[in-house]
């Protein structure tokens, strides 16, 4: 790939990447969430088409339409969200794209059984895939992308639902692959994978390649984690005073928010946090680091009210809220920017003027009626500089970043309010919104109110925090003060090395 | 006595399996459209027009098999401008499935109010008859001494069965179950929801021609009378298979009739309305399928297509 750029309507994805790979090699591509990896992997895989530049397979220049294109050239996929056919068999999803016209089943079987011992496999052809264990999912999907024998074999993030020995596995697959001429891409955050699997590196942040086609042998875990997280940008003098200042404030502070050994299930009843606990005082920003998927969603759900608690106390300023309906701790002083602006944070249809009032603490007492609701709205959006004009139109005709101030409005207007989460708040947003966003989470904490920041962004989190911790395999891990922080240990960190 | 009740219990039989076959042949076109995950709810409108056009062709021409195909080609149209609408455009199926119904009831109306007006005899779908099959008790006359229509039913119902153990029928399940997935796989997602609309709408259509040319040989203004209706609901209780659906299908065609065999016999069972009441046991049955659906551990056995009603828009993460 030669010189590709993205632009998407806000971000521009990639800009001018390069990147090769030889035939015979295991290529791998390393950035964290947002650093375009999975752009420039659509573009190979024909759901998207680049802006500029050129895609070249064996030296001659191609355009990739669609999937199928894809596959023709000889390029398979294997999603991180595995795409198969749950009420099938295993080996009617590997064998899918090359049935004869008449199925025997036994004839499938036998044609299953082959490739899968020659890639190593175990699992069963006869078992419905909606059936299997997520690992034996991950092979059933390796053998569909490995079956039609691809030149170039594209894996992203293989190892995020495996077992150490599965990964082992798979890393002798891939070799197997290889071996046979094949080339793979394989996409990952983790760092240790990617050196044991790995001949060559190449590094993407914030769209651009930072480093191109490092050969696995020279390099160490350290370098590939600074090189993910990229230079520290350096912290105007003035914010590192206020914050030295405040750090001194800070202890005197009483505790607002204590969590204590938090343990809570996901969705499908795996255990995502085991024992969170984490200290809040007053006027504190406490930044939460880690890829997405890693338990973030479910703290966030767990504070508010809205998942269930395993195991564990969630205590609001001395009351232990853990039993608590929403609505309650809400009450008792806790507010919230959700992760996903436009299912959970407003109501789209609704003017802005009624969504401000939808924090019930916020009610007119009066009947309810259009004036009423643009009567307290005026003061609270004038608070977030989003001008007067904006009060009747519906939410959904904003931007990203008016809509999410909006929401702070909301959030901040509310009397009561001690502790606020705000999960992935800049997420999507322009630099101008970003800013903002930022100046008004500063403005809570100088309040007093105590902030827990979740975003993927160590940048957005080392020059706001107080204190900074990686949320990792379900708890927190490195705890420090943001200006103590040291990246490369919360690189790797992020990397999922756990020391 | 034993013989009257037997031939008795045969003249029901035959009547309740002419009676089933429109029923099996529009649940089975449904059947096979949502297994593609396609949902039509339009079908009692197009089963109307089907019959219409049937009827008109029939009349005009004298020739029965031409009003069949017809009624097939007349279902067909409806299907594929149903799947312009939801499968390119990716309307909203369930609204534009009720809009197919009404256009299809009301073409009917419009397109069949002469013949409406003058009521005419047509040559009818004729009966086949088999020899010496047809003297087997009981089941003789029901299976190889009955009208064209049934024989057709049963031939759809083996080309329905047949399509699951063929790479067609496989790759109907996977665009069903999860398109996107089907699509890595190479597989053409939208050709086959357009194949499968077009299929499952014209075999309404041919439904609907099997009752206005065999079953009840005439044109009136809603001749179907909520059949159409009867097949969607159908299709959940038989869990989108196509035996199951026959074995129902069966059942209402036989309770459908009972009443006008118990006339004189009781004054509650031979209730001629009382055919009407049980034409809603499909919707009983489907609404106790969608609780048991709810119901962890059984319910994925009651599960519907994935996909079904969900358009699908490549690279649209879900």
């Amino acid at each position: 790939m030669k010189g590709i750029s993205k632009r998407f309507p806000l971000v521009t994805a990639l800009s001018d990447v390069s990147f090769s790979v030889a035939l015979g090699e295991v290529h791998a591509l390393l950035g964290e969430n947002g650093a375009g990896k999975s752009t420039l992997m659509n573009l190979l895989r024909g759901l998207l088409q680049p802006d500029e530049g050129q895609i070249l397979l064996q030296e001659h220049p191609v355009t990739i339409g669609s999937p199928q294109q894809a596959a023709a050239l000889g390029i398979g996929m294997v999603h991180q969200h595995l795409s198969l056919v749950g009420t099938l068999t295993a080996a009617e999803n590997v064998l899918l794209p090359r049935l004869p016209f008449w199925i025997s089943k036994r004839r499938l079987q036998e044609e299953f059984a082959q490739l899968r011992s020659r890639f190593g496999m175990t699992v069963d052809g006869r078992a419905l895939v909606a059936e299997l264990p997520l690992p034996e999912r991950q092979q059933v999907e390796l053998l569909r992308v490995l079956a039609p024998a691809p030149k170039l074999l594209i894996l992203d993030e293989p190892t995020a639902v495996l077992t150490i020995e599965e990964a082992a596995r798979l890393a002798l697959c891939l070799r197997e692959h290889v071996g046979g001429g094949g080339s793979v891409i394989y996409i990952s955050h983790k760092l240790d994978e990617v050196l044991a699997v790995a001949d060559r590196v190449t590094v993407l942040r914030r769209g651009r390649v930072v480093a191109a086609g490092i050969p696995t042998q020279s390099l160490d875990r350290a370098e590939l984690a600074q090189q993910m997280m990229g230079e520290q940008a350096a912290l105007s003098s003035q914010l590192q005073e206020e914050r030295s200042e405040r750090t001194g404030i800070m202890t005197e502070r009483a505790e607002i928010l204590v969590v204590e050994n938090l343990h809570v299930e996901s969705d499908r009843h795996h255990r995502v946090l085991r024992g969170v606990s984490l200290r809040l005082r007053a006027g504190e920003l406490f930044g939460i680091a880690g890829m997405g998927g890693s338990g973030q969603h479910e703290l966030c759900e767990a504070l508010l009210g809205t998942r269930p608690v395993h195991s564990g106390q969630i205590y609001l300023g001395g009351v232990n809220i853990g039993n608590f309906p929403t609505g309650k701790r809400r009450q008792l002083g806790l507010g919230v920017v959700p992760e996903d602006r436009l299912l959970e944070g407003v109501a789209p249809h609704l003017s802005v003027a009624e969504n401000c009032c939808l924090n019930p603490q916020l009610r007119p007492q009066s009947w309810l009626s259009q004036s009423a609701f643009v009567r307290k709205a005026r003061t609270l959006i004038a608070q977030v500089e989003l001008p007067e004009s904006a009060l009747s139109a519906p939410v959904w005709t904003l931007s990203g970043g008016n809509m999410q101030k909006v929401i702070l409005a909301r959030e901040l207007a509310a009397p009561s309010l001690r502790v606020l989460v705000a999960a992935y708040p800049c997420r999507g947003l322009d630099i101008g919104a970003i800013a903002a966003v930022h100046c008004l989470l500063r403005a809570c904490c100088q309040c007093g109110i105590a902030v827990i920041l979740l975003s993927e962004d160590l940048d957005e989190l080392l020059s706001l925090s107080d204190r900074i911790a990686v949320l990792v395999a379900g708890q927190l891990h490195g705890e420090c003060a943001a200006t103590d922080a040291d990246r490369t240990t919360l690189g790797l960190l992020l990397g999922g090395v756990i020391p | 006595m034993a013989m009257d009740t037997l031939s008795q219990l045969s003249h029901l039989l035959a009547a309740g399996v002419t009676r089933a076959a429109p029923l099996l042949i529009a649940a089975l076109g449904a059947i096979t459209a949502e297994r593609a995950g396609v949902l039509n709810l339009g079908v009692e409108g197009v089963m109307l027009l089907g019959a219409m056009t049937g009827f008109a062709t029939t009349a005009a021409t004298a020739n029965p098999w031409l009003g069949l195909g017809s009624a097939l080609l007349a279902g067909a149209a409806l299907g594929l401008l149903y799947a312009v609408v939801v499968v390119s455009l990716q309307a909203d199926q369930v609204v534009s499935g009720l809009a197919l119904g009404f256009v299809g009831t009301g073409l009917s109306a419009v397109l069949g109010a002469p013949l409406a007006a003058a009521p005419q005899k047509i040559v009818e779908l004729p009966q086949l008859s088999i020899p010496f099959l047809q003297q087997i008790p009981l089941l003789g006359r029901a299976l190889f001494a009955t009208s064209v229509i049934v024989y057709v039913a049963f031939i759809l119902l083996l080309i329905t069965k047949l399509l699951d153990a063929s790479r067609w029928g496989l790759h109907i399940t996977a665009v069903g179950e999860n398109p996107s997935a089907a699509d890595a796989m190479g597989v053409p997602v939208l050709r086959y929801r357009y194949a499968c609309t077009i299929w499952g709408s014209g075999l309404a259509g041919l439904a609907g021609g099997g009752l206005s040319l065999a079953i009840t040989p005439m044109w009136v203004d809603d001749l179907t009378a909520g059949q159409g209706w009867i097949a969607v609901g159908l299709v959940v209780v038989a869990r989108w298979r196509a035996i199951p659906a026959a074995w129902i299908a069966l059942l209402f065609g036989v309770l459908r009739r009972l009443p006008l065999e118990l006339q004189g016999m009781s004054a509650l069972l031979g209730n001629p309305k009382l055919g009407y009441l049980f034409e809603m046991l499909p919707y009983l049955g489907t609404i106790v399928v969608l609780v048991i659906r709810t119901r962890p551990g059984v319910g994925k056995y009651f599960a519907p297509p994935s996909a079904l009603g969900i358009p699908y828009v490549r690279g649209m993460q879900k």
